[in-house]
């Protein structure tokens, strides 16, 4: 067993790496998990865009970013970003989408 | 769930997002328990959390005057007592010195405190985290994350707490977050920091923080991560946190994991190694189309151009459509910096196929590259041929991969063409200049990614007759692209002024030789070429002057980098540049970073993976304004030593841990950087007493060389560390560096030289009482003294390294000397000591988890079952070995425990779980390029054709082994196929091909004095001289065979050299002297038991006693063979012999039958002491006249 692996973890790896000096906004996502689930993807990170979180609802991440620092953050409003930052990230690469997928199974297989 | 997010160089705009709060059907993520996240930063050294227990801790608080809210501590020492009891000591009003001083205290008296709970108002500045500690007036003095981290650094501390807003934070610049400055190994070293990423309600935080140390010391092995889970779940479920039960995160140093690490080297393997495209890549459809047309067609293709044209990325792309358009062809791609020598470059490639060991040679590696069809692309190839003689051999070495890889085709990038292959004809194709559309397209890319102005601002800009101008000034050369896009930012940017300024640059520009490489190349470029090589010179000097208006710090960075002209770490490169800045401690890494951060804006730097370097002609540059090669200043010289110590360290861990070729692949690149810096060109200093980090760097990078195959910068570097170490006084450092160059001597067969180093190692550890250390060279010495064939002083050695094992507690030592033990018992036959030691060290491999430890003594305890004659029990160890080598995807290791099990299977008779044994084996050991164990296989295999009547089948494989074994210089081998081969031809009748089979079998015997191995020969000469009708040649022959046997107490071999002579005698018709012979290999036979080689004893005594009309002997001989017969199941003898006492009864005396049935031996003794008296005085195993015939 590993220092940071307790027995009844289910241990999954997110990589973020830039791919070359000249963007520091496109980061290069790697997901996987020990039972081979494997997916890979590009995130152009925008914190000035406005994100859409649940169904035909938007967020904008940087107003949220400033709020939640300053602990002015409620409940519905971390939910909201917390839902637009996992599509963000599957929707960087369908095979994310996949391995997250097969993440979830494993972890509740677990 | 446990999610690990590891973040790369420059990733901060990622790591500020609060990824605690990923919210999924319904739920938060992370608000539940067992559900942890830990941040890691990937360019970081790893190091791993143990808290052992009870934890001491720290709990520092201020609240100074004016620094925000006056909280109330309180409730976060009761919650602590009621944690940690007596274990808690409490810091009021902490000051920053308050602080180190209790710290430095504790450490000082061993009982460091483990834990440091911080509870202080913080924030960021944009600059730098800061934490709000007491001034000594009380006022507040806001401490910056640096110095914070120094203080609090080598005192003992592996987790920090902070209670403090914002301490999470990363901030835009890299390491300038509390979190990061206090993981870092620069500032304060920490194992885990758990932080917060906004403003957390102090009032209410202490029963979160009590909750984490509750889950973290209520049982052992408990990750940070998850304490922190359990303590964020409680929190969330229902106390007033609900709404701030994310803010406390998780940062911890990266940790090594195997199988991860093993995932990477098998994508690394199996994929392509492409790296990603340039984001703003512009297709070039007509000479992307040529390329492509080549690749169809063409083994070996040069994209040649001027510095900067753009032939890397065009190669990068082509290769990846070629790679997609071809699924069974891996791509692997190979950057080449200045300076990588060719030996280095073998192994970079061998490692993007995915072997941590490294061929020898280069025909070796291309007997890997022929695994797979494979496109290898060599990025900068030109800077493997800086002259005619390193061209020459670049072009060997391309051949020889093309030559042992026929589906290996390569593509070059490069300034000329290598234009001297051998194996296959190349291709050069000469990259143009991109067209005007094209260089337009890439400007106007460049610039939008670059956010430059805004979109109508850009548009207006390509309207403007100026950006005609500016498009003939880059005149198609993309790298002026890239370093003019940079300059155009800014509210009162000027497409004209700048434009301007470059045609005047150009008009100044000089283009010396050195930045196309070489002068002959130089003298080749065309008029256009020339302009264009002015244009990028222009350019350069243009971001280059920038720079250094606005960036000034930066700008001497640009230059002193050119100190690394092969790219260096980026860890290094700061440590080195920080040296250098005159500012605080804890300022100095953040400016040096900034500096960093400038120089790639402006695309003046790179970076690839962890490691950052000059786009291609910017080296020059570099060097040409620095007047030449620059050198360091002694301190930036010590800082970069000093960090590179720690990246030395974390790949030797990384690779002691898991064998992944990344580690090896990442020392390579760094290996020709580490020997300028360790023999400056002239010292100017004298080195001050301490720590020998050049000294640190030899000790750890031991295993990187030897799997790497470096030997030689092996020997450089230890040497240097060495005399490092003793210039500086540091014992320990050289006694390091001594057991390591023990450890090259070992390897290149120089015994007494690697004793002496040994035993110099031995005495300064003793004095510097590193038991470990001491416990480490002798067992080095034991492995020594076991290469001398001095098995008692092994063995003492070996007991003396596990007392001192034992002593620290290093279990993997220990086990490593168990197994060792074990082995060298097998060779002194101590087979049940044997047994012991392995399975002891089996228990430890076990305990430590070492996969690999445990495979090798399953594998041993396999064969010394083998040798025990317990099948089953070796059959079961070896099953169970085979498991664990394919879980650490260790493929020698499989394929060595396959081809034993193709032996054990033979043993028992299963021929056809052998061959698949054998088939799989030698699949394994072809992957892995081992030939001796290939060979090995093959000659196995051959052995298995011939039981099979195969024969044509076996003399292929015979011949094969041959081949390899003689490519190996393994003269052992090649001498027992050669024996083997010699008793096929022998089945065959061809005679004379057995005779000169035997012939050169027996010269190589002798070479190697393998006495068993000359004497088997030569009784596969007795044999063929026997059939040839020479019995007295056969019998000289079985003479000698029978005294080498004696000589190595072989008693089997003597039985079947006696046996055969006998049967020689036997054909001279000296009937007396087979019968002593054949009573002679009998006795030997009773002696060791061996029951078929008494069975054929007593038929060879039936016949004799026949010819001799002896009855008793007959008599004798048939009660004998009987029993023999009944012994070994063969009933058809056993009743042939039954018949034929039958017929004696009736035709001998009562009497005499009597006599052999009540003691056949006896009996027979009889009949022999009458032969060998009929026989007289003369030697038996001597022919003479008297005797050639009775």
């Amino acid at each position: 067993m590993q220092p940071f692996e307790t027995a009844d973890a289910y241990p999954v790896y997110l990589s973020a790496t830039l791919s070359a000096s000249e963007n520091r906004h496109r980061i290069h996502l790697i997901l996987r998990d020990g039972a081979g689930a494997h997916g890979a993807g590009v995130l152009d990170l925008d914190l000035h865009a406005t994100q859409t979180a649940a169904a035909h609802t938007t967020i904008s991440w940087d107003g949220f970013l400033a709020d939640y620092r300053a602990s002015r953050s409620g409940t519905a409003d971390q939910q909201a970003f917390g839902q637009a930052l996992l599509r963000a990230l599957l929707q960087a690469d369908a095979s994310l989408s996949q391995a997250w997928a097969a993440v979830l199974a494993g972890a509740a297989g677990h | 769930m446990s999610l690990i997010v590891s973040f790369g160089s420059q990733t901060e705009a990622f790591a500020q997002l609060p990824l605690e709060l990923l919210h999924d059907q319904g739920q938060f993520l992370f608000a539940r328990p067992h559900a942890a996240l830990t941040r890691a930063f990937d360019y970081e050294p790893a190091a791993d959390f143990f808290l052992s227990t009870p934890a001491r801790i720290l709990f520092a608080w201020a609240r100074p005057e004016g620094a925000g809210h006056r909280f109330d501590p309180a409730p976060h020492e009761a919650l602590l007592r009621s944690v940690f009891g007596d274990c808690l000591c409490v810091l009021p009003d902490a000051t920053l010195r308050g602080l180190k001083e209790a710290l430095q205290a504790s450490a000082e008296q061993r009982q460091p405190f483990a834990l440091l709970h911080l509870l202080a108002h913080g924030g960021h500045d944009g600059l730098s985290g800061l934490i709000a500690l007491n001034a000594p007036d009380g006022s507040a003095d806001w401490v910056e994350a640096g110095q914070l981290g120094h203080a609090i650094r080598g005192k003992g501390v592996q987790l920090a707490f902070l209670c403090s807003c914002q301490s999470g934070i990363t901030g835009d610049a890299s390491l300038s977050g509390v979190a990061q400055q206090l993981l870092s190994p620069a500032g304060g070293n920490l194992k885990v920091v758990i932080a917060t990423q906004a403003n957390l309600p102090v009032a209410r935080s202490a029963e979160l923080a009590a909750g984490f140390y509750h889950a973290l010391t209520a049982q052992a092995g408990v990750s940070p991560g998850h304490a922190l889970a359990s303590a964020r779940a409680r929190a969330y479920e229902g106390t007033p946190l609900r709404d701030a039960w994310s803010i406390p995160i998780c940062l911890a140093r990266p940790w090594l994991m195997p199988k991860d690490a093993a995932a990477r080297a098998l994508d690394h393997a199996t994929r392509n190694t492409l790296p990603p495209t340039r984001d703003s890549f512009q297709p070039r459809p007509e000479v992307m189309a040529q390329i492509r047309d080549a690749l169809a067609a063409n083994r070996l293709i040069s994209l040649v151009g001027l510095p900067g044209i753009g032939k890397t990325e065009l190669g990068k792309e082509c290769a990846r459509a070629y790679g997609a358009a071809h699924s069974d062809r891996r791509v692997i791609y190979q950057a080449i910096n200045r300076g990588l020598a060719p030996g280095a470059l073998r192994g970079l490639i061998a490692t993007s196929l995915g072997h941590a060991g490294v061929p020898e040679n280069d025909a070796g590696l291309g007997r890997l590259l022929d695994a797979q069809p494979t496109l290898l692309v060599l990025d900068n190839a030109e800077d493997m041929m800086a002259s005619a003689d390193t061209q020459t051999a670049f072009a060997r070495q391309l051949d020889h991969w093309l030559a042992n890889a026929s589906a290996l085709q390569v593509l070059l990038t490069t300034r000329w063409a290598v234009g001297e292959t051998r194996a296959v004809r190349e291709l050069p194709i000469d990259i143009p200049p991109m067209s005007r559309a094209e260089t337009d397209a890439l400007l106007k890319a460049e610039l939008a990614l670059g956010e430059v102005q805004t979109p109508e601002i850009r548009a207006a800009w390509a309207a403007d007759p100026a950006w005609q101008r500016l498009l003939d000034f880059l005149d198609g050369h993309p790298r002026s692209v890239w370093l003019v896009s940079r300059h155009f930012d800014g509210p009162r940017a000027s497409l004209a002024k700048v434009v301007d300024r470059l045609e005047r640059a150009r008009a100044q520009a000089v283009v010396d030789p050195a930045l196309i490489g070489r002068q002959d190349a130089h003298a080749l470029l065309s008029d256009a070429d020339a302009q264009r090589m002015r244009s990028l010179v222009a350019s350069i000097d243009f971001s280059f002057d920038v720079l250094a208006e606005r960036h000034p710090q930066a700008a001497a960075a640009f230059l002193q980098l050119a100190a690394f002209p092969g790219g260096v770490p980026e860890s290094v490169a700061i440590a080195s540049l920080a040296a250098d800045i005159d500012a605080e401690g804890w300022q100095q890494e953040a400016l040096a970073t900034d500096s960093l951060d400038q120089l790639y804006r402006y695309h003046l730097l790179e970076w690839q993976g962890s490691r950052t370097h000059y786009p291609m002609p910017l080296q020059w540059y570099a060097e040409h304004k620095a007047k030449g090669t620059p050198r360091l200043s002694p301190a930036a010289r010590q800082a970069a030593l000093a960090a590179y110590a720690d990246f030395v360290d974390t790949l030797n861990t990384g690779l002691i841990r898991d064998q992944s070729p990344n580690w090896v692949a990442d020392w390579l690149k760094e290996e020709r950087t580490l020997l300028s810096l360790a023999r400056p060109p002239a010292p100017a200093h004298t080195p001050a007493p301490g720590p020998s980090a050049l000294a640190r760097i030899a000790g750890s990078a031991r295993n990187l060389m030897m799997m790497s195959q470096r030997l030689g910068v092996w020997q450089q570097l230890t040497e240097a560390g060495r005399d490092d170490a003793r210039a500086r006084l540091d014992i320990h450092g050289e006694a390091n560096t001594l057991k390591a160059l023990g450890d090259l001597q070992l390897r290149n067969d120089r015994l007494d030289d690697a004793r002496k180093a040994y035993e110099n190692a031995l005495e300064l550890y003793r004095k510097v009482e590193d038991r470990l250390g001491e416990a480490n060279t002798l067992r080095a010495l034991g492995d020594l003294h076991l290469r001398n064939a001095r098995l008692d002083d092994a063995r003492k050695a070996y007991e003396n390294a596990l007392e001192l094992y034992r002593k620290v507690d290093a279990r993997l030592g220990e086990a490593n000397t168990l197994q060792a033990l074990g082995d060298l018992h097998l060779r002194n036959a101590r087979l049940d000591d044997a047994r012991k030691a392995y399975e002891n060290a089996l228990e430890l491999f076990r305990k430590v988890e070492d996969r690999l430890g445990e495979a090798n003594t399953l594998k041993a305890l396999g064969d010394l079952h083998l040798r025990n004659d317990r099948l089953d029990d070796a059959r079961k160890a070896y099953e169970n070995a085979l498991e664990l080598y394919r879980k650490v995807d260790a493929r020698l290791g499989e394929a060595n425990t396959l081809k034993a099990l193709g032996d054990l299977h033979l043993r028992n008779d299963r021929l056809d779980d052998a061959r698949k044994a054998y088939e799989n084996a030698l699949e394994l050991y072809r992957k892995v390029d081992a030939r001796l164990g290939e060979a090995n296989t093959l000659q196995a295999l051959g052995d298995l054709h011939l039981r099979n009547d195969r024969l044509d089948d076996a003399r292929k494989a015979y011949e094969n082994a041959l081949e390899l074994y003689r490519k190996v210089d393994a003269r052992l081998g090649e001498a027992n196929t050669l024996q083997a081969l010699g008793d096929l031809h022998l089945r065959n009748d061809r005679l004379d091909d057995a005779r000169k089979a035997y012939e050169n079998a027996l010269e190589l015997y002798r070479k190697v004095e393998d006495r068993l191995g000359e004497a088997n020969t030569l009784q596969g000469l007795g044999l063929l001289a026997l059939i040839s009708q020479d019995p007295a040649e056969a019998f000289r022959q079985f003479v000698r065979a029978l005294h080498l046997h004696v000589r190595v107490d072989n008693k089997l071999g003597q039985e079947a050299a006696l046996g055969y002579a006998a049967r020689a005698a036997m054909a001279l018709e000296q009937t007396d002297r087979a019968l002593f012979l054949a009573g002679a290999s009998l006795a030997i036979g009773l002696e060791i038991k061996d029951r078929f080689g008494q069975s054929i004893s007593l038929q060879v005594l039936l016949n004799l006693f026949q010819d001799a009309n002896d009855g008793l002997g007959f008599a004798a001989s048939v009660a004998l063979y009987r029993n023999v017969a009944g012994q070994l199941d063969d009933v058809q003898q056993q009743s042939a012999m039954d018949e034929l006492w039958q017929q004696l009864a009736s035709l001998l005396p009562v009497e005499l039958m009597t006599a052999v049935r009540t003691d056949p031996q006896a009996a027979l003794n009889q009949a022999l002491a009458n032969a060998r008296q009929r026989f007289g005085e003369h030697d038996p195993l001597e022919l003479d006249t008297e005797h050639q015939g009775d």
